[in-house]
């Protein structure tokens, strides 16, 4: 145990431990502030080994803090599962966790933005397939937007929720001031049972599931036009189908 | 729902609104999406769209686009329920409407005729 190396030395000397075995021993038999004492002693050793994976990132979507997130998490962990009976040096034992949670963790963040523009592709998807299965002509032309507003907003309705809730503060503001929509949104999806099978698909698999008109188009053997037909007739059946219940529902 | 039942009953009260907006004095901006708390009873949509066009300034130059926004509010309120008005994830969803619209070319044109329509309607106080 113990900073033996040049790179140890120069990640924990701002913070000397004193008497570092009695610290782990006092560690093992939980005793809190020794825990402490060592967490902080090393967070230096977390932070020289978030900057070299930093330095060696190769783009730039990822900012320093997060890294450093990783590495601190990774080292109060190792801190934790260290057993010096076992293990000669701390470093050594925590070097390869804390390495690996910091790259573990910047390839999950990458794979949610990722899926963030894969959402943003699946969104501009629908909408141009919305636009463009829209007969603009031979409408008065406030018909015509109105049309097309209501599409896209059954397009949103339907949408899963947590899609339109990409952080924190947002979706903490969402749970108390989305009541109504998200009322609307449990109605509209209730009615996409009554839809018929092949509606219904399309609808379940692109708005639950996410599924671009291509993936629905190869599940389902049919064209994508096929499939953008099958959307906007199912999301004028849905519009109709809310209408009658509306009609004879005071409490929609 | 209110008494207003159809596009065609909007866009008159719109008319209507701008009209007369145009003959008074402008009262101070305020943002379209954000809600007093006397207009928090106020779940009429010809209500709303009064309000909403005597926010906006006859020489807004973003009128054409805060008048677009008050014809979709009140289409979608009119389509899915009054009681959206009091729920701001409905504004965000308005947003991303209205945003999409004006990205799409054929739509953007539309909306410019609809605007172009709505404010020659009115009469230029200047």
């Amino acid at each position: 145990m113990g900073l033996s190396n040049q790179r140890d030395v120069l990640a924990c000397k701002t913070l000397p431990l004193g008497n570092e075995p009695a610290l782990w021993a006092a560690t093992r038999r939980g005793e809190l502030p020794a825990r402490e004492r060592l967490i902080e002693a090393y967070l230096p050793y977390a932070r020289m080994l978030a900057a070299g994976v930093f330095a060696g990132r190769i783009d730039d979507d990822v900012e320093f803090a997060e890294y450093l997130q990783f590495a601190s998490l990774a080292l109060i962990e190792a801190v934790d599962r260290y057993n010096p009976a076992y293990q000669s040096l701390f470093t050594s034992f925590a070097y390869e966790r804390i390495k690996g949670a910091i790259l573990n963790g910047i390839a999950h963040l990458t794979e949610k933005r990722t899926q963030l523009a894969t959402r943003k592709q699946l969104l501009r998807e629908r909408q141009n397939t919305l636009l463009a299965t829209q007969e603009l002509d031979g409408k008065e032309v406030f018909h015509q937007l109105a049309e097309v507003a209501i599409s896209l907003a059954l397009g949103y309705i339907l949408d899963d929720a947590a899609c339109h809730q990409h952080d924190a503060t947002t979706t903490l503001q969402h749970q108390y001031t989305g009541l109504e929509l998200q009322q609307l949104r449990e109605r509209m999806r209730a009615l996409v049972d009554t839809l018929p099978h092949k509606a219904r698909l399309v609808i379940k698999y692109h708005y639950l599931n996410q599924l671009s008109f291509e993936y629905i188009a190869e599940a389902m053997a049919l064209s994508r036009s096929r499939i953008a037909q099958l959307h906007g007739q199912a999301l004028k059946q849905l519009r109709e189908n809310a209408k009658s219940i509306k009609a004879c529902d005071v409490a929609w | 729902m209110s008494g207003i039942d159809s596009i065609s009953q909007i866009v008159a009260a719109l008319r209507t609104q701008l009209a007369q907006g145009a003959s008074t004095t402008a009262p101070k901006p305020r943002k379209a999406t954000t809600r007093g708390a006397s207009e928090k009873s106020n779940r009429s949509i010809s209500k709303l769209i009064a309000q909403r066009v005597k926010s906006i300034r006859p020489d807004d130059p973003k009128r054409g686009k805060k008048v677009f926004r008050i014809f979709l509010e009140s289409v979608l309120l009119n389509e899915f329920g009054e009681q959206l008005i009091d729920d701001t994830v409905f504004y965000q969803m308005v947003d991303e409407i209205q945003e999409a619209m004006e990205a799409d070319i054929r739509t953007a044109a539309a909306i410019n005729t609809a605007v172009s329509t709505l404010l020659d309607g009115a009469q230029d106080p200047r």
